[in-house]
C-alpha cells in the first residue's frame, strides 16, 4: 500500500532511462556501447516472460518461439518482399502476437508442467518446421537449415542501442501498468488461487490470453531487431531453447513477478558472463552455474522478490 | 406466489462415468436462508460448483432470478450477482487483506460500491480492518474464513453461496461464523448454506435439504426437520 514509493521508484526509473539515453554521446567505446546494449536487449526479453509467467505462475517454456518468429517475419519480410525494416519489425511483432492468441486459447487452459511442456514443444516444432518447409514443399521460404541473410544495414552501433532501448522502455512502463491494474491484480490472482480469481469475476482465461500475447508482441519486436543486427539467422539460432533458458534463468535470480527483477537479474547474469567469460574463457560457464546455484539457495525468491518479502515493499 | 431467486430442476451431474449428483430439485427464495447438509461425500460441494457455473450438469435447467445460468461460467454468474465462499476459504495469501477484499469487488458494478461495501464489511469483521496490511496468507484458519466471506460480499451480491464455513474451525469460532452468517442474512441477502455441521445450520436456517448419494432425502422447515426422527438419529446424534 506504499503508493509512494511507488512514484518514487517510476520516477527514478524514469530519470535512469532518460539518462541512459543520451550514452551513445558519452560512451566513446565501441564496446561497452555494445554491452549495454545487449544488458537493455536482456532486460526487455527477461522483461517479457516475467509479464506472463512471472505475475501469473504459468511457466512458459518456449517463449523463445515468438522471438524467433519474430526474425523470420522480418527476415522474410524484407529479403522476400522488399518491404522497409521498421515496417517489418512492426510486421514482427504483431504477427507474433497474433500466433500467440491462437496458440494460447488452447494451451493456457493447461496447468503446471503441462502448459510448460506444450510451449516448449511448440516452439521444437517451429524450428523443425522452418528448418524442413522448403524441402517438403520445394519452395525458396524459410531457406531452413542455410538460414536468411538480411541485407547489410550499414548502420552502426547507436542505431541499435536506439531501436532497443524503446522497446525495453515500454516492456517495463507495461511492468509498471500491470503493477497498478485491475488487469494486474486479476494476473497475480491467478496465479495465487486460480479458482478463487475466477468467482471474484476475473476472466482468467481472457486475462492470461493478453499477457501471453503481449509478451509475445515484444519479443517479436526483439526478434526482428536482432535478426537485422546480426544480419544472418538460421531456425537453430533463433529458436535456441537457450533463450528460454536464459530469460527464466535472469528472472529468477531478479525475482518473479516484480518490476525491477528482470532489470537486476538481466543486468546481474550479462555483465558477470561478460566479465568472467574474458577472463576465464575455459570455466566461466561452471563459475557463472556455480553463481546461479549459490544465489537461489541464498536468496530462494530472487534478488528482490526476497527483498520485497524481508523489507514488506509492496512494489518494486 | 414469490418467485425463487435460486432454481434448480432434475440437475444431473457427473464427473466422467461417476454420476454425483442424481435429479437434484432445490429452491431458494430471496431474503432466506437455505442449508444444504449430508454426510461426506455426498456431493454438496459439486451442488455449489455446479451452481456457481464449475461444473456443466449433464441434465437439468439452473435459473437465477428466471434466467436460465445452466451452462454460464463462475465469472459471470458474479456479474449477475451470485457468488460463493469456497471450500476452505482459498484467500490470496500474498495480497495485503485489503487487496484480498479489493479483488472481490472486481467486477464493474460493485467496484463503484467499494467504499460502502468495504465499511459493512469491516463493520461484520473488525479483525479484518486490524489486519488490513497483513499479507492474506499471514491470517489464522478463522480470519481466512472472514476474509473468504467479507470478499465474497464486496461483490455485493444478491445471493451468497458457502461451502462449509465452519470446516477445520476451533467451535468456539464456528459458533461465531455462524453467527455473522445469520447477521449478514438479516440485512436483507439470500443465503445457500451447505454444511456437515447440521446443528448450527439447521438452527440459522429457515429451511433445509438432506442430500445424501447424490439424491436429495429430504427436504422442509429446518425447525421441524430438527424435530424428525431420521435426522436426529443420523445427524445429531440425539
Amino acid at each position: 500500500m506504499n503508493y509512494r514509493t511507488d512514484r518514487i521508484i517510476l520516477i527514478i526509473f524514469l530519470l535512469i532511462s532518460t539518462a541512459v539515453a543520451f550514452l551513445p554521446y558519452f560512451v566513446q567505446s565501441e564496446y561497452l556501447l555494445r554491452l549495454i546494449t545487449v544488458v537493455i536487449f536482456w532486460i526487455g526479453i527477461a522483461g517479457c516472460w516475467n509479464m506472463m509467467s512471472g505475475y501469473t505462475g504459468y511457466i512458459d517454456f518456449g517463449p523463445v518461439v515468438y522471438f524467433g518468429i519474430g526474425s523470420y517475419v522480418a527476415a522474410i519480410a524484407m529479403t522476400k518482399y522488399m518491404v522497409p525494416f521498421f515496417p517489418s519489425l512492426f510486421l514482427s511483432g504483431l504477427i507474433s502476437a497474433v500466433i500467440a492468441f491462437f496458440i494460447g486459447i488452447p494451451t493456457l487452459r493447461l496447468k503446471g508442467a503441462y502448459f510448460a511442456i506444450a510451449t516448449f514443444a511448440f516452439a521444437e516444432a517451429m524450428k523443425q518446421i522452418s528448418l524442413e518447409f522448403d524441402r517438403t514443399f520445394k519452395v525458396s521460404f524459410f531457406q531452413g537449415s542455410d538460414g536468411i541473410t538480411l541485407p547489410i544495414s550499414g548502420h552502426d552501433n547507436s542505431f541499435f542501442f536506439y531501436c532497443i532501448l524503446p522497446v525495453t522502455f515500454v516492456v517495463m512502463l507495461t511492468h509498471y501498468f500491470i503493477e497498478h491494474s485491475k488487469f494486474g491484480y486479476g494476473l497475480k490472482a491467478i496465479n495465487e488461487a486460480e479458482t478463487a480469481a475466477e468467482i471474484s469475476g476475473v476472466n482468467t482465461t481472457a486475462n492470461k490470453l493478453r499477457a501471453y500475447a503481449t509478451s509475445a508482441f515484444f519479443l517479436g519486436l526483439y526478434g526482428a531487431i536482432e535478426a537485422y543486427w546480426i544480419t544472418y539467422i538460421t531456425p537453430s539460432d533463433v529458436f535456441n531453447v537457450q533463450k528460454t533458458v536464459q530469460m527464466v534463468i535472469m528472472t529468477l535470480l531478479g525475482g518473479m513477478g516484480t518490476f525491477l527483477g528482470p532489470i537486476v537479474g538481466a543486468t546481474f547474469l550479462t555483465l558477470i558472463s561478460e566479465s568472467l567469460g574474458t577472463r576465464f574463457v575455459e570455466y566461466y560457464l561452471i563459475m557463472i552455474g556455480g553463481i546461479i546455484i549459490v544465489t537461489i539457495l541464498i536468496l530462494p525468491s530472487g534478488i528482490i522478490g526476497t527483498l520485497k518479502i524481508r523489507k514488506r515493499l509492496r512494489f518494486i | 406466489m414469490i418467485e425463487p431467486l435460486l432454481k434448480l430442476e432434475k440437475i444431473d451431474v457427473a464427473y466422467r462415468d461417476v454420476q454425483v449428483l442424481h435429479g437434484v430439485d432445490l429452491e431458494v427464495y430471496p431474503g432466506e436462508i437455505v442449508t444444504v447438509i449430508g454426510p461426506n461425500g455426498a456431493g454438496k460441494s459439486t451442488l455449489l460448483s455446479t451452481i456457481v457455473g464449475f461444473q456443466v450438469p449433464r441434465k437439468g435447467l439452473i435459473s437465477f432470478r428466471g434466467k436460465t445460468i445452466t451452462n454460464i461460467p463462475p465469472e459471470e454468474t458474479v456479474k449477475l450477482g451470485m457468488t460463493t465462499v469456497p471450500e476452505g476459504a482459498r484467500v490470496f495469501t500474498d495480497m495485503t487483506v485489503l487487496d484480498n477484499l479489493k479483488m472481490g469487488s472486481y467486477i464493474k458494478s460493485s467496484r463503484v460500491h467499494r467504499k460502502e461495501s468495504l465499511e459493512m464489511v469491516f463493520n461484520f469483521f473488525p479483525r479484518l480492518y486490524e489486519r488490513m496490511r497483513q499479507k492474506g496468507g499471514t491470517l489464522s484458519g478463522g480470519e481466512r474464513q472472514m476474509l473468504a466471506i467479507g470478499r465474497a460480499l464486496m461483490s455485493k451480491p444478491s445471493l451468497l453461496l458457502l461451502d462449509e464455513p465452519s470446516l477445520g474451525l476451533a467451535p468456539m469460532l464456528v459458533r461465531k461464523v455462524f453467527e455473522t452468517v445469520a447477521a449478514i442474512a438479516s440485512t436483507g441477502l439470500t443465503v445457500l448454506l451447505v454444511e456437515q455441521n447440521v446443528h448450527f445450520s439447521l438452527e440459522i436456517s429457515k429451511r433445509a435439504y438432506v442430500l445424501e448419494n447424490g439424491r436429495i432425502v429430504k427436504h422442509g422447515f429446518s425447525e421441524e426437520l430438527m424435530n424428525n426422527d431420521y435426522i436426529k438419529k443420523s445427524y445429531l446424534a440425539l
